[in-house]
Protein backbone atom coordinates (compact mmCIF):
# COMPACT_ATOMS: atom_id res chain seq x y z
CA UNK A 1 0.00 0.00 0.00
CA UNK A 2 2.70 2.40 0.67
CA UNK A 3 4.60 1.62 -2.49
CA UNK A 4 1.63 2.05 -4.24
CA UNK A 5 0.89 5.44 -2.58
CA UNK A 6 4.65 6.59 -3.70
CA UNK A 7 3.86 5.38 -7.16
CA UNK A 8 0.54 7.39 -7.32
CA UNK A 9 1.74 10.33 -5.82
CA UNK A 10 4.61 10.57 -7.98
CA UNK A 11 2.42 10.00 -11.01
CA UNK A 12 -0.03 12.77 -9.67
CA UNK A 13 2.61 15.44 -10.40
CA UNK A 14 4.19 14.38 -13.48
CA UNK A 15 5.58 17.38 -15.03
CA UNK A 16 7.19 18.28 -11.53
CA UNK A 17 9.17 15.11 -10.73
CA UNK A 18 9.74 14.44 -14.36
CA UNK A 19 11.62 17.18 -14.62
CA UNK A 20 13.10 16.29 -11.41
CA UNK A 21 13.73 12.77 -12.87
CA UNK A 22 15.20 14.70 -15.94
CA UNK A 23 17.88 17.17 -14.37
CA UNK A 24 19.08 13.94 -12.07
CA UNK A 25 19.17 11.91 -15.47
CA UNK A 26 20.87 14.55 -17.06
CA UNK A 27 23.98 15.01 -13.82
CA UNK A 28 24.18 11.11 -13.87
CA UNK A 29 25.13 10.21 -17.51
CA UNK A 30 27.18 13.45 -17.23
CA UNK A 31 29.17 11.37 -14.48
CA UNK A 32 28.80 8.15 -16.44
CA UNK A 33 30.20 10.35 -19.64
CA UNK A 34 33.28 12.10 -17.88
CA UNK A 35 34.15 9.14 -15.74
CA UNK A 36 34.72 6.89 -18.82
CA UNK A 37 37.21 8.96 -20.01
CA UNK A 38 39.22 8.35 -17.09
CA UNK A 39 38.54 4.77 -17.29
CA UNK A 40 39.33 3.88 -20.68
CA UNK A 41 42.34 6.64 -20.24
CA UNK A 42 43.39 4.19 -17.39
CA UNK A 43 42.75 1.47 -19.02
CA UNK A 44 44.45 2.42 -22.38
CA UNK A 45 47.82 2.85 -20.39
CA UNK A 46 47.37 -0.44 -18.69
CA UNK A 47 46.94 -2.09 -21.89
CA UNK A 48 49.73 -0.19 -23.85
CA UNK A 49 52.40 0.52 -21.61
CA UNK A 50 52.83 -3.06 -21.44
CA UNK A 51 54.05 -2.74 -25.22
CA UNK A 52 57.03 -1.24 -24.45
CA UNK A 53 59.61 -2.83 -23.17
CA UNK A 54 61.01 -2.08 -19.44
CA UNK A 55 64.30 0.57 -19.20
CA UNK A 56 65.57 3.62 -18.30
CA UNK A 57 64.58 6.52 -19.47
CA UNK A 58 66.79 9.78 -20.12
CA UNK A 59 65.05 13.15 -20.68
CA UNK A 60 66.02 16.78 -20.78
CA UNK A 61 65.77 18.44 -17.43
CA UNK A 62 62.74 19.82 -15.91
CA UNK A 63 60.74 17.46 -19.04
CA UNK A 64 57.92 19.39 -20.05
CA UNK A 65 58.24 19.92 -24.07
CA UNK A 66 57.49 17.47 -26.87
CA UNK A 67 60.21 19.05 -29.29
CA UNK A 68 63.50 16.54 -28.97
CA UNK A 69 65.67 18.36 -27.38
CA UNK A 70 68.78 15.31 -26.81
CA UNK A 71 71.58 15.74 -28.42
CA UNK A 72 71.59 12.29 -29.79
CA UNK A 73 75.76 12.03 -29.45
CA UNK A 74 74.45 11.28 -25.82
CA UNK A 75 73.47 8.01 -27.14
CA UNK A 76 77.28 7.32 -28.25
CA UNK A 77 78.85 8.24 -24.82
CA UNK A 78 76.41 6.39 -23.29
CA UNK A 79 77.29 2.94 -25.08
CA UNK A 80 80.44 3.43 -24.12
CA UNK A 81 79.59 3.19 -20.99
CA UNK A 82 78.13 -0.67 -20.87
CA UNK A 83 75.41 0.04 -19.09
CA UNK A 84 73.11 -1.75 -21.29
CA UNK A 85 71.72 -1.45 -24.36
CA UNK A 86 70.85 1.94 -25.79
CA UNK A 87 68.83 3.45 -28.38
CA UNK A 88 66.97 7.04 -29.48
CA UNK A 89 63.99 7.44 -28.98
CA UNK A 90 62.02 10.29 -31.62
CA UNK A 91 58.31 10.18 -31.63
CA UNK A 92 55.84 12.56 -33.01
CA UNK A 93 51.90 13.35 -33.43
CA UNK A 94 50.96 11.57 -36.89
CA UNK A 95 47.47 12.98 -38.28
CA UNK A 96 47.40 11.69 -41.59
CA UNK A 97 47.71 15.08 -43.36
CA UNK A 98 45.20 17.96 -42.90
CA UNK A 99 42.42 18.55 -41.82
CA UNK A 100 43.68 15.40 -39.45
CA UNK A 101 42.25 11.92 -40.87
CA UNK A 102 43.57 9.93 -38.10
CA UNK A 103 45.22 10.46 -34.38
CA UNK A 104 48.50 8.29 -34.20
CA UNK A 105 52.37 8.43 -33.99
CA UNK A 106 55.46 7.94 -35.91
CA UNK A 107 58.44 6.46 -34.28
CA UNK A 108 61.95 6.66 -35.72
CA UNK A 109 63.18 2.89 -35.28
CA UNK A 110 67.02 3.27 -33.87
CA UNK A 111 69.18 0.71 -35.93
CA UNK A 112 72.10 1.14 -34.71
CA UNK A 113 71.03 -0.77 -31.15
CA UNK A 114 69.74 -4.47 -31.71
CA UNK A 115 66.70 -3.55 -29.26
CA UNK A 116 63.19 -2.15 -30.61
CA UNK A 117 61.60 0.46 -28.33
CA UNK A 118 57.80 -1.56 -29.49
CA UNK A 119 58.63 -5.19 -28.24
CA UNK A 120 55.10 -7.05 -29.17
CA UNK A 121 54.30 -5.90 -32.43
CA UNK A 122 53.87 -8.49 -35.44
CA UNK A 123 54.09 -8.38 -38.95
CA UNK A 124 50.52 -9.04 -40.26
CA UNK A 125 51.29 -8.25 -43.77
CA UNK A 126 54.36 -7.48 -46.19
CA UNK A 127 57.70 -6.94 -44.05
CA UNK A 128 59.25 -5.02 -41.28
CA UNK A 129 61.25 -1.89 -42.48
CA UNK A 130 64.71 -3.13 -43.87
CA UNK A 131 67.75 -0.62 -42.61
CA UNK A 132 68.38 3.02 -42.21
CA UNK A 133 69.24 3.88 -45.25
CA UNK A 134 65.66 3.47 -47.05
CA UNK A 135 62.74 5.11 -47.01
CA UNK A 136 60.30 2.43 -45.67
CA UNK A 137 58.01 2.08 -43.32
CA UNK A 138 55.55 0.18 -41.45
CA UNK A 139 52.16 1.16 -40.62
CA UNK A 140 49.90 -0.35 -37.80
CA UNK A 141 46.43 -2.00 -38.56
CA UNK A 142 44.58 1.22 -37.16
CA UNK A 143 45.95 3.74 -38.88
CA UNK A 144 45.99 1.40 -42.31
CA UNK A 145 42.26 0.83 -42.17
CA UNK A 146 41.90 4.98 -41.27
CA UNK A 147 43.78 6.03 -44.05
CA UNK A 148 43.28 3.25 -46.35
CA UNK A 149 46.84 2.27 -47.00
CA UNK A 150 48.15 -1.06 -47.76
CA UNK A 151 51.62 -2.63 -48.65
CA UNK A 152 53.41 -0.28 -51.72
CA UNK A 153 51.43 2.41 -51.01
CA UNK A 154 53.45 5.66 -49.95
CA UNK A 155 52.64 8.15 -47.06
CA UNK A 156 54.26 11.52 -46.45
CA UNK A 157 56.27 12.41 -42.75
CA UNK A 158 57.10 15.32 -41.61
CA UNK A 159 58.49 16.35 -45.43
CA UNK A 160 59.84 12.95 -46.79
CA UNK A 161 58.01 10.33 -48.68
CA UNK A 162 57.81 6.49 -47.16
CA UNK A 163 56.73 3.33 -49.30
CA UNK A 164 54.66 1.19 -46.95
CA UNK A 165 56.49 -2.11 -46.60
CA UNK A 166 54.57 -4.17 -44.13
CA UNK A 167 51.06 -3.75 -42.05
CA UNK A 168 52.00 -4.40 -38.25
CA UNK A 169 49.80 -5.01 -35.45
CA UNK A 170 49.83 -6.06 -31.61
CA UNK A 171 47.85 -6.01 -28.36
CA UNK A 172 48.11 -2.07 -27.63
CA UNK A 173 45.82 -0.05 -29.96
CA UNK A 174 48.63 2.03 -29.47
CA UNK A 175 50.95 0.06 -31.88
CA UNK A 176 48.21 -0.28 -34.26
CA UNK A 177 48.22 3.52 -34.36
CA UNK A 178 51.83 3.60 -34.68
CA UNK A 179 54.00 4.32 -37.64
CA UNK A 180 57.42 3.33 -37.70
CA UNK A 181 60.35 4.77 -40.03
CA UNK A 182 64.12 4.98 -39.58
CA UNK A 183 65.16 7.29 -37.38
CA UNK A 184 68.15 8.90 -39.49
CA UNK A 185 65.86 9.62 -41.98
CA UNK A 186 62.79 10.66 -39.54
CA UNK A 187 65.50 13.40 -37.82
CA UNK A 188 66.29 14.57 -41.83
CA UNK A 189 62.85 15.22 -42.48
CA UNK A 190 62.50 16.93 -39.44
CA UNK A 191 65.87 18.99 -39.82
CA UNK A 192 66.79 18.10 -36.31
CA UNK A 193 69.67 16.60 -34.48
CA UNK A 194 68.25 15.68 -31.34
CA UNK A 195 66.07 13.04 -30.18
CA UNK A 196 63.23 13.06 -27.83
CA UNK A 197 64.70 10.81 -25.25
CA UNK A 198 66.99 8.16 -25.06
CA UNK A 199 66.45 4.72 -23.57
CA UNK A 200 68.99 2.26 -21.86
CA UNK A 201 68.08 -1.17 -20.78
CA UNK A 202 70.75 -2.70 -18.39
CA UNK A 203 70.31 -6.44 -17.43
CA UNK A 204 67.24 -6.29 -15.18
CA UNK A 205 69.37 -7.17 -12.12
CA UNK A 206 71.42 -4.19 -12.59
CA UNK A 207 68.52 -2.10 -13.02
CA UNK A 208 69.15 -0.21 -9.99
CA UNK A 209 72.64 -0.11 -10.29
CA UNK A 210 72.59 1.46 -13.87
CA UNK A 211 70.37 4.17 -12.68
CA UNK A 212 72.14 5.20 -10.18
CA UNK A 213 75.24 5.50 -12.18
CA UNK A 214 73.32 7.48 -14.98
CA UNK A 215 72.04 9.94 -12.49
CA UNK A 216 75.39 10.59 -11.22
CA UNK A 217 77.31 11.14 -14.97
CA UNK A 218 73.98 12.81 -15.91
CA UNK A 219 73.12 15.70 -13.59
CA UNK A 220 71.82 17.96 -16.46
CA UNK A 221 69.12 15.65 -17.42
CA UNK A 222 65.95 13.58 -15.69
CA UNK A 223 66.72 9.89 -15.52
CA UNK A 224 63.97 7.65 -14.38
CA UNK A 225 62.73 4.46 -15.25
CA UNK A 226 59.74 3.75 -17.51
CA UNK A 227 58.22 2.64 -14.70
CA UNK A 228 58.52 6.46 -13.58
CA UNK A 229 56.57 7.03 -16.25
CA UNK A 230 54.06 5.18 -16.51
CA UNK A 231 53.11 6.77 -12.89
CA UNK A 232 53.49 10.05 -14.32
CA UNK A 233 51.02 9.37 -16.73
CA UNK A 234 48.77 7.30 -14.10
CA UNK A 235 48.34 10.45 -11.38
CA UNK A 236 47.87 12.89 -14.74
CA UNK A 237 44.74 10.70 -15.47
CA UNK A 238 44.02 10.59 -11.76
CA UNK A 239 44.13 14.38 -11.63
CA UNK A 240 41.88 14.25 -14.28
CA UNK A 241 39.39 12.21 -13.09
CA UNK A 242 39.52 14.49 -9.65
CA UNK A 243 38.58 17.80 -12.65
CA UNK A 244 36.03 15.35 -14.12
CA UNK A 245 34.73 14.22 -10.51
CA UNK A 246 34.49 17.89 -9.38
CA UNK A 247 32.30 19.15 -12.45
CA UNK A 248 29.79 16.31 -12.34
CA UNK A 249 29.69 16.48 -8.76
CA UNK A 250 28.46 20.53 -9.37
CA UNK A 251 25.78 19.03 -11.55
CA UNK A 252 25.06 16.56 -9.31
CA UNK A 253 24.56 19.05 -6.30
CA UNK A 254 22.38 21.02 -8.83
CA UNK A 255 20.28 18.58 -9.10
CA UNK A 256 20.06 17.85 -5.60
CA UNK A 257 18.91 21.30 -5.26
CA UNK A 258 16.14 20.67 -7.76
CA UNK A 259 15.14 17.64 -6.15
CA UNK A 260 15.22 19.34 -2.63
CA UNK A 261 13.07 21.92 -4.13
CA UNK A 262 10.32 19.99 -5.83
CA UNK A 263 10.28 17.86 -2.78
CA UNK A 264 9.51 21.00 -0.42
CA UNK A 265 6.87 22.00 -2.65
CA UNK A 266 5.17 18.56 -2.49
CA UNK A 267 5.69 18.15 0.95
CA UNK A 268 3.88 21.50 1.84
CA UNK A 269 1.51 21.12 -0.66
CA UNK A 270 0.37 17.39 0.36
CA UNK A 271 0.74 18.71 4.45
CA UNK A 272 -3.00 18.06 4.70
CA UNK A 273 -2.33 14.73 2.76
CA UNK A 274 0.15 13.98 5.94
CA UNK A 275 -1.89 15.59 8.73
CA UNK A 276 -4.73 13.44 7.54
CA UNK A 277 -2.72 10.23 7.48
CA UNK A 278 -1.61 11.11 11.46
CA UNK A 279 -4.84 11.32 12.23
CA UNK A 280 -5.51 8.72 10.89
CA UNK A 281 -2.85 6.67 12.99
CA UNK A 282 0.21 6.92 10.33
CA UNK A 283 3.26 6.84 12.70
CA UNK A 284 6.47 8.96 12.38
CA UNK A 285 7.78 6.38 10.58
CA UNK A 286 5.34 5.21 8.13
CA UNK A 287 5.42 9.42 6.74
CA UNK A 288 9.25 9.47 6.78
CA UNK A 289 9.21 6.36 4.58
CA UNK A 290 6.12 7.98 2.43
CA UNK A 291 8.25 11.54 1.74
CA UNK A 292 11.62 9.72 1.49
CA UNK A 293 10.59 7.01 -0.87
CA UNK A 294 9.06 9.11 -3.08
CA UNK A 295 12.20 11.29 -3.40
CA UNK A 296 14.09 7.97 -3.83
CA UNK A 297 11.80 6.85 -6.31
CA UNK A 298 12.28 9.95 -8.35
CA UNK A 299 16.49 9.25 -7.96
CA UNK A 300 15.94 5.92 -8.74
CA UNK A 301 14.36 6.82 -11.86
CA UNK A 302 16.16 9.53 -12.81
CA UNK A 303 19.60 7.20 -12.12
CA UNK A 304 18.19 4.82 -14.49
CA UNK A 305 17.74 7.04 -16.95
CA UNK A 306 21.38 9.27 -16.45
CA UNK A 307 22.43 5.68 -17.14
CA UNK A 308 20.96 4.64 -20.18
CA UNK A 309 21.85 7.78 -21.54
CA UNK A 310 25.43 7.83 -20.14
CA UNK A 311 25.73 4.59 -22.08
CA UNK A 312 24.08 5.70 -25.38
CA UNK A 313 26.72 8.80 -25.39
CA UNK A 314 29.38 6.49 -24.72
CA UNK A 315 28.60 3.93 -26.98
CA UNK A 316 28.18 6.56 -29.83
CA UNK A 317 31.32 8.80 -28.99
CA UNK A 318 33.12 5.24 -28.31
CA UNK A 319 32.60 4.21 -31.65
CA UNK A 320 33.17 7.36 -33.54
CA UNK A 321 36.60 7.64 -31.83
CA UNK A 322 37.02 3.88 -32.41
CA UNK A 323 36.31 4.40 -36.36
CA UNK A 324 38.07 7.85 -36.76
CA UNK A 325 41.30 7.47 -34.68
CA UNK A 326 41.15 3.07 -33.97
CA UNK A 327 41.52 4.21 -30.26
CA UNK A 328 39.72 2.40 -27.43
CA UNK A 329 39.61 5.72 -24.65
CA UNK A 330 36.06 5.37 -22.99
CA UNK A 331 35.69 2.32 -20.41
CA UNK A 332 32.23 2.28 -18.25
CA UNK A 333 33.44 0.26 -14.80
CA UNK A 334 31.25 -1.43 -12.52
CA UNK A 335 32.97 0.98 -9.74
CA UNK A 336 31.36 4.29 -12.16
CA UNK A 337 28.22 2.48 -12.03
CA UNK A 338 28.41 1.96 -7.99
CA UNK A 339 29.58 5.59 -7.58
CA UNK A 340 26.59 7.08 -9.25
CA UNK A 341 24.17 4.98 -8.06
CA UNK A 342 25.30 5.45 -4.88
CA UNK A 343 25.57 9.27 -5.23
CA UNK A 344 21.90 9.47 -6.78
CA UNK A 345 20.12 7.15 -3.95
CA UNK A 346 22.11 9.51 -1.50
CA UNK A 347 20.67 12.95 -3.27
CA UNK A 348 17.06 10.88 -2.90
CA UNK A 349 17.40 10.23 0.51
CA UNK A 350 18.50 14.01 1.61
CA UNK A 351 16.38 15.58 -0.66
CA UNK A 352 13.22 13.78 0.87
CA UNK A 353 14.86 13.82 4.46
CA UNK A 354 14.94 17.66 5.06
CA UNK A 355 11.77 18.09 3.90
CA UNK A 356 9.85 15.25 5.85
CA UNK A 357 11.76 16.03 9.03
CA UNK A 358 10.20 19.77 8.83
CA UNK A 359 6.61 17.78 7.89
CA UNK A 360 7.24 15.57 11.18
CA UNK A 361 7.58 18.65 13.37
CA UNK A 362 4.20 20.54 11.56
CA UNK A 363 0.89 20.51 13.54
CA UNK A 364 -1.74 17.74 12.20
CA UNK A 365 -4.70 20.35 13.23
CA UNK A 366 -3.16 23.30 11.26
CA UNK A 367 -2.06 20.92 8.54
CA UNK A 368 -5.90 19.61 8.39
CA UNK A 369 -6.63 23.46 8.22
CA UNK A 370 -8.40 23.12 11.65
CA UNK B 1 -15.09 0.83 24.88
CA UNK B 2 -16.07 3.55 27.33
CA UNK B 3 -14.05 7.24 26.05
CA UNK B 4 -13.96 9.68 29.42
CA UNK B 5 -12.82 13.37 28.69
CA UNK B 6 -11.91 14.23 32.35
CA UNK B 7 -12.05 18.07 33.07
CA UNK B 8 -10.07 19.18 30.01
CA UNK B 9 -8.33 22.32 29.76
CA UNK B 10 -7.10 23.46 26.09
CA UNK B 11 -5.28 26.75 25.98
CA UNK B 12 -4.13 28.19 22.45
CA UNK B 13 -1.11 30.59 22.21
CA UNK B 14 1.87 32.11 24.69
CA UNK B 15 1.24 35.41 24.49
CA UNK B 16 -2.43 35.85 23.37
CA UNK B 17 -3.83 33.49 25.39
CA UNK B 18 -7.00 31.33 23.90
CA UNK B 19 -9.48 29.35 25.85
CA UNK B 20 -10.85 26.16 23.43
CA UNK B 21 -11.77 24.43 26.11
CA UNK B 22 -12.57 25.02 29.96
CA UNK B 23 -13.13 22.22 31.99
CA UNK B 24 -15.21 19.83 29.71
CA UNK B 25 -15.84 16.59 31.55
CA UNK B 26 -18.05 14.00 30.19
CA UNK B 27 -18.38 9.71 29.96
CA UNK B 28 -19.24 8.42 26.07
CA UNK B 29 -20.55 5.02 26.03
CA UNK B 30 -20.74 2.85 22.98
CA UNK B 31 -23.46 2.40 20.40
CA UNK B 32 -25.06 5.74 21.18
CA UNK B 33 -24.53 8.70 19.00
CA UNK B 34 -23.86 12.58 20.30
CA UNK B 35 -23.70 15.54 18.85
CA UNK B 36 -22.01 18.33 19.94
CA UNK B 37 -23.08 21.55 19.35
CA UNK B 38 -22.59 25.12 19.92
CA UNK B 39 -21.71 28.49 18.00
CA UNK B 40 -17.97 28.89 16.16
CA UNK B 41 -14.96 29.27 18.39
CA UNK B 42 -16.97 27.22 21.03
CA UNK B 43 -14.51 24.25 21.20
CA UNK B 44 -16.43 21.77 19.23
CA UNK B 45 -13.69 20.68 16.86
CA UNK B 46 -11.01 21.29 19.72
CA UNK B 47 -12.91 18.85 21.66
CA UNK B 48 -12.53 15.76 18.76
CA UNK B 49 -9.05 16.24 18.69
CA UNK B 50 -8.52 16.24 22.28
CA UNK B 51 -10.72 12.81 22.79
CA UNK B 52 -8.67 11.40 19.44
CA UNK B 53 -4.97 12.21 21.02
CA UNK B 54 -4.61 14.44 17.73
CA UNK B 55 -3.66 17.24 20.41
CA UNK B 56 -2.96 17.25 24.17
CA UNK B 57 -4.61 18.75 26.89
CA UNK B 58 -3.63 21.62 28.79
CA UNK B 59 -5.00 19.79 31.73
CA UNK B 60 -6.92 17.14 32.36
CA UNK B 61 -6.77 14.00 30.91
CA UNK B 62 -8.67 11.69 28.33
CA UNK B 63 -9.18 7.75 28.92
CA UNK B 64 -10.11 4.89 26.39
CA UNK B 65 -10.65 2.01 28.93
CA UNK B 66 -7.92 2.48 31.37
CA UNK B 67 -5.40 4.04 28.85
CA UNK B 68 -4.91 7.68 29.53
CA UNK B 69 -3.78 8.83 25.96
CA UNK B 70 -1.65 12.02 27.20
CA UNK B 71 0.90 9.80 28.98
CA UNK B 72 1.69 8.00 25.29
CA UNK B 73 3.84 9.31 22.81
CA UNK B 74 3.28 10.72 19.57
CA UNK B 75 3.16 7.58 17.87
CA UNK B 76 1.45 5.47 20.49
CA UNK B 77 -0.86 7.77 19.93
CA UNK B 78 -1.48 7.79 16.29
CA UNK B 79 -1.47 3.76 16.99
CA UNK B 80 -4.23 3.87 19.10
CA UNK B 81 -5.76 6.10 16.45
CA UNK B 82 -5.79 3.18 13.90
CA UNK B 83 -6.34 0.82 16.16
CA UNK B 84 -9.96 2.27 17.61
CA UNK B 85 -10.53 5.53 16.04
CA UNK B 86 -12.24 6.46 12.87
CA UNK B 87 -12.43 9.94 11.41
CA UNK B 88 -14.71 12.23 9.03
CA UNK B 89 -14.03 15.58 8.32
CA UNK B 90 -16.24 18.64 6.76
CA UNK B 91 -13.87 18.71 3.60
CA UNK B 92 -13.31 14.75 3.23
CA UNK B 93 -10.36 14.69 2.42
CA UNK B 94 -10.01 11.87 0.28
CA UNK B 95 -6.16 11.36 -1.32
CA UNK B 96 -6.43 12.47 -4.83
CA UNK B 97 -4.39 10.22 -6.43
CA UNK B 98 -6.26 7.21 -4.85
CA UNK B 99 -9.29 5.37 -6.26
CA UNK B 100 -12.41 5.02 -3.66
CA UNK B 101 -11.65 1.52 -2.62
CA UNK B 102 -8.50 2.71 -1.60
CA UNK B 103 -9.15 5.76 0.20
CA UNK B 104 -10.61 2.77 2.52
CA UNK B 105 -7.79 0.91 2.37
CA UNK B 106 -5.41 3.39 3.36
CA UNK B 107 -7.14 3.10 6.86
CA UNK B 108 -7.02 -0.72 7.06
CA UNK B 109 -3.36 -0.98 6.45
CA UNK B 110 -2.98 1.55 8.98
CA UNK B 111 -4.51 -0.84 11.48
CA UNK B 112 -3.38 -3.85 10.15
CA UNK B 113 -0.75 -3.51 7.66
CA UNK B 114 -3.05 -5.26 5.11
CA UNK B 115 -6.10 -4.12 1.99
CA UNK B 116 -8.84 -5.69 1.10
CA UNK B 117 -9.96 -4.84 -2.05
CA UNK B 118 -13.65 -6.82 -1.93
CA UNK B 119 -14.30 -5.85 1.86
CA UNK B 120 -13.39 -1.65 0.55
CA UNK B 121 -16.05 -2.52 -2.71
CA UNK B 122 -18.37 -4.06 -0.54
CA UNK B 123 -18.30 -1.25 2.36
CA UNK B 124 -18.83 1.24 -0.58
CA UNK B 125 -21.83 -0.17 -2.47
CA UNK B 126 -23.43 -1.15 0.93
CA UNK B 127 -23.20 3.27 1.06
CA UNK B 128 -24.53 3.67 -1.99
CA UNK B 129 -20.85 3.81 -4.19
CA UNK B 130 -21.51 1.40 -7.16
CA UNK B 131 -18.31 1.87 -8.88
CA UNK B 132 -15.27 2.17 -5.95
CA UNK B 133 -12.56 2.57 -8.30
CA UNK B 134 -12.95 6.10 -9.68
CA UNK B 135 -10.87 8.95 -8.38
CA UNK B 136 -12.13 11.34 -5.75
CA UNK B 137 -12.86 14.11 -8.01
CA UNK B 138 -14.97 12.36 -10.09
CA UNK B 139 -17.70 11.70 -7.35
CA UNK B 140 -19.90 14.20 -6.08
CA UNK B 141 -19.61 15.90 -2.74
CA UNK B 142 -22.31 13.65 -1.16
CA UNK B 143 -20.83 10.67 -2.80
CA UNK B 144 -17.32 11.75 -1.11
CA UNK B 145 -18.54 12.08 2.07
CA UNK B 146 -19.89 8.15 2.39
CA UNK B 147 -16.64 7.44 0.66
CA UNK B 148 -14.81 9.12 3.92
CA UNK B 149 -17.31 7.51 6.37
CA UNK B 150 -16.42 4.41 4.69
CA UNK B 151 -12.99 4.53 5.10
CA UNK B 152 -13.58 5.29 8.73
CA UNK B 153 -15.43 2.08 8.90
CA UNK B 154 -13.41 0.23 6.96
CA UNK B 155 -11.06 -0.65 9.81
CA UNK B 156 -14.19 -1.02 12.51
CA UNK B 157 -13.26 1.73 14.91
CA UNK B 158 -14.45 1.75 18.25
CA UNK B 159 -15.23 5.32 17.91
CA UNK B 160 -15.87 7.47 14.97
CA UNK B 161 -15.80 10.81 15.51
CA UNK B 162 -16.97 13.49 12.79
CA UNK B 163 -16.34 17.17 12.48
CA UNK B 164 -19.06 19.06 10.42
CA UNK B 165 -19.45 16.01 8.29
CA UNK B 166 -22.39 17.51 6.43
CA UNK B 167 -20.86 20.92 6.94
CA UNK B 168 -20.17 20.89 2.62
CA UNK B 169 -23.43 19.35 1.82
CA UNK B 170 -27.12 19.55 0.67
CA UNK B 171 -29.88 18.86 2.96
CA UNK B 172 -30.83 15.41 1.35
CA UNK B 173 -27.09 14.25 1.54
CA UNK B 174 -26.64 15.83 5.15
CA UNK B 175 -29.89 13.74 6.07
CA UNK B 176 -28.35 10.43 4.54
CA UNK B 177 -24.91 10.89 6.12
CA UNK B 178 -26.90 11.19 9.35
CA UNK B 179 -28.40 8.33 9.05
CA UNK B 180 -25.76 6.48 8.16
CA UNK B 181 -23.67 7.79 11.48
CA UNK B 182 -27.15 6.67 13.33
CA UNK B 183 -26.91 3.19 11.92
CA UNK B 184 -23.17 3.20 12.59
CA UNK B 185 -23.90 3.82 15.92
CA UNK B 186 -26.69 1.12 16.29
CA UNK B 187 -24.28 -1.17 15.98
CA UNK B 188 -22.17 -0.60 18.77
CA UNK B 189 -20.15 2.17 17.80
CA UNK B 190 -19.61 5.28 19.80
CA UNK B 191 -20.27 7.96 17.29
CA UNK B 192 -19.65 12.06 18.44
CA UNK B 193 -20.30 14.12 15.51
CA UNK B 194 -19.74 18.17 15.84
CA UNK B 195 -22.24 19.69 14.11
CA UNK B 196 -23.73 23.51 13.36
CA UNK B 197 -26.79 22.13 12.23
CA UNK B 198 -29.59 21.92 14.76
CA UNK B 199 -31.52 19.84 12.32
CA UNK B 200 -29.54 17.24 11.86
CA UNK B 201 -27.95 17.28 15.58
CA UNK B 202 -31.90 16.63 16.60
CA UNK B 203 -31.57 13.23 15.14
CA UNK B 204 -28.45 12.23 17.34
CA UNK B 205 -28.77 10.25 20.88
CA UNK B 206 -27.62 12.68 23.04
CA UNK B 207 -26.39 16.62 22.46
CA UNK B 208 -23.49 18.43 23.70
CA UNK B 209 -24.23 22.00 24.16
CA UNK B 210 -20.61 23.90 24.36
CA UNK B 211 -20.34 27.80 25.09
CA UNK B 212 -17.24 29.27 25.45
CA UNK B 213 -15.49 25.82 25.93
CA UNK B 214 -17.64 24.56 29.00
CA UNK B 215 -20.85 22.26 29.05
CA UNK B 216 -23.54 23.65 28.99
CA UNK B 217 -25.82 21.47 28.84
CA UNK B 218 -26.66 17.92 27.59
CA UNK B 219 -29.98 16.37 26.10
CA UNK B 220 -30.86 13.24 25.53
CA UNK B 221 -30.46 9.51 27.40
Amino acid sequence: MLLRMIMRATLHHRLRFSLAVLGLGVSVAMLLYLLAFGDGARNFLRRNLSAFSPQILILPKEYVSSQPLLPRGLADTLREMKVGKVFSILRLPYMGGFPPKAMGVVMGRDFSSSMRFITDYEILRGRDIGDSTRREALVGRGLAKVLGLKVGDSLTVATGRYVVVGIMGGEAELIDNTVIVPLNLLMRDLGTDRVLAIAVSPPPERLNEALDSLKAVLPNYTVQTSRWLADLANSMVAFGDALRLSLSLVSLFVSAVLLFAVMSITVQERRWEFALLRALGATRRFLLASVVGQSALVSLAGWLLGSIVGLLLVAVSDRMIRSRFGLDLLDVSPSSFALSFALAMMIGVLGGLLPAMALLRSNIREGLGG
Amino acid sequence: MRLVAENLVKVYGDRVRTVALNGFGYTFHPGRCYAVVGPSGSGKSTLLYLLAGVETPTSGRVLLGDTVLSSLSDDERARLRALHFGFVFQRFYLLPYLNAADNLNVGLYLKTGRTDARRAAELLRTLGIEDPYRLPHEYSGGEQQRIAIARALMKDPAILLADEPTGNLDSANSRQIFRILKDVARAGRTVIVATHDADMAATCDVILRLRDGRLSGDHGL
